[in-house]
């Protein structure tokens, strides 16, 4: 590789870096607010199939340490960008909307796609953010 | 051999402590998963290559891929190889960028990618296949194949849906050497899906959960001026992937030759992790 293009590839890196760390947008948890009160209206009527279950909350929680934690907090209290999913705004979404919300995600906001991840696995999140506070 | 094995061992043990990563399956298809913004991805792909005529040889990549924003990942690889009873060479880098046009969920979410690859004629990290890409080109020595020089741009057309737990993923790919070569055409096609879909209670290894299974056929589809699958390398390669409790992800993948055209087998390895909030951290340094 020469000089040359080594300061190009360095340059580009350092401009691509620049453009993640501006990202920072105080209006993200509004934004995802308005995503989830989008959710179609079949979407949001879908039951979650492992409400309840005690397996499935702590299935839910190993799942959120592993995924969310890292964004949201091991408490889910929210950090930086990522908003405290204790608030009144999760906890009275319907769980057909959370799902279809986790689903899409907000990428635009920052928040990514779940689709990667199986429906049973995301209601299994689910039924554990049901039981915060 | 011997060689190689201990060049592939010693890949694996600088592989640092385990870090929450992707699960992708694949090795050369992509899917419409974009990285994390904010996220730092490294990944080690050795590729061991038995081919029926040249020597055996592991090509190398580190790839290093960062989520810029959530529908944008740029990624950079550092190629490198070794043949047997050759040499062990660098060959180049290449840098690609994935946008998705498209932010919602959709039944087919397209992707579309655009990379810029500087490497020479030795390099055997075979990521994609494209054009008339034979192993026959192999044969020449490394000092012969380094004194090529390829400064290409590759585009690919990336469709992906997930289904019930499948993902099935279909990237077309055009590739352009910028000195006055034709276009070469290419594709990719994987499904996969993990060996359970639902999640168990307790954390374990080696539970079904953490395995992800599935297959990838690709090869090349010639070029502008003989647009066809006849003629080229193709391959079909069961992948595998496991990812670890403590986050670390990996993947193989035997790729067997189609054609009289494409190396007999190709064994792929994949470590990756994933540094959770390089972003947030790196702004933490300047402020």
């Amino acid at each position: 590789m020469s000089h040359a293009h080594l300061r190009l590839f360095v340059l580009a890196l350092l401009l691509v870096c620049a453009g993640g760390l501006a990202s920072q947008d105080a209006r993200t948890a509004r934004s995802s607010d308005a995503q989830l009160a989008g959710a179609p209206a079949n979407a949001a009527a879908r039951k979650n199939p492992f409400e309840g279950r005690p397996d499935a909350v702590r299935a839910g929680q190993k799942l959120f340490q592993r995924h969310c934690a890292g964004c949201h907090g091991q408490d889910a209290r929210g950090k930086g960008k990522a908003p405290d999913l204790h608030s009144p705004v999760v906890q009275n979404a319907s769980p057909g909307a959370l799902s279809w919300f986790l689903k899409n995600g907000n990428l635009k906001a920052g928040m990514p796609s779940w689709s990667r991840l199986p429906d049973q696995r995301l209601w299994q999140i689910l039924a554990y953010l049901k039981t915060l506070d | 051999m011997a060689r190689l094995l201990a060049l592939l061992a010693l890949g694996f043990a600088l592989s640092p402590a385990a870090l929450p990563a992707q699960e992708k399956p694949y090795f050369v298809t992509y899917d419409h998963q974009l990285e994390e913004p904010g996220n730092l991805e490294i990944s080690i792909n050795p590729v061991l290559g038995l081919p029926r005529t040249a020597r055996a040889f592991l090509g190398s990549s580190l790839e290093i891929g960062y989520g810029v924003k959530g529908w944008w990942t740029t990624e950079v690889y550092l190629d490198g190889q070794s043949t047997r009873g050759d040499s062990t060479v660098f060959t180049g880098w290449k840098w690609e960028n994935r946008f998705r046009p498209l932010l919602r969920e959709h039944w087919i979410n397209p992707v579309l990618y655009i990379e810029y690859a500087d490497v020479n004629g030795a390099d055997k990290t075979l990521k994609e296949i494209v054009g008339f890409d034979s192993e026959r080109e192999f044969n020449l020595p490394n000092r012969e194949l380094r004194r090529e020089r390829k400064r290409e741009i590759e585009t690919k057309l990336i469709l992906s849906s997930n289904f019930r737990g499948w993902n099935i993923s279909e990237n077309f790919i055009a590739e352009k050497n910028l000195s006055n070569q034709p276009w070469e055409f290419g594709y990719a096609v994987g499904a996969s899906r993990p060996l359970a879909l639902a999640a168990s209670s307790r954390n374990c290894t080696f539970c079904r959960e953490n395995f992800r299974a599935g297959v990838e056929i690709y090869g090349g589809l010639g070029d502008a001026h003989n647009f066809t699958f006849s003629g080229a390398s193709h391959y079909l390669a069961p992948v595998l992937s496991w990812e670890l409790p403590g986050g670390v992800s990996l993947r193989f993948s035997p790729a067997f030759g189609l054609t009289g055209r494409s190396h007999r087998v190709l064994l792929r390895f994949g470590v990756s992790y994933e540094v959770e909030g390089f972003g947030r951290r790196l702004r933490r340094l300047f402020r």
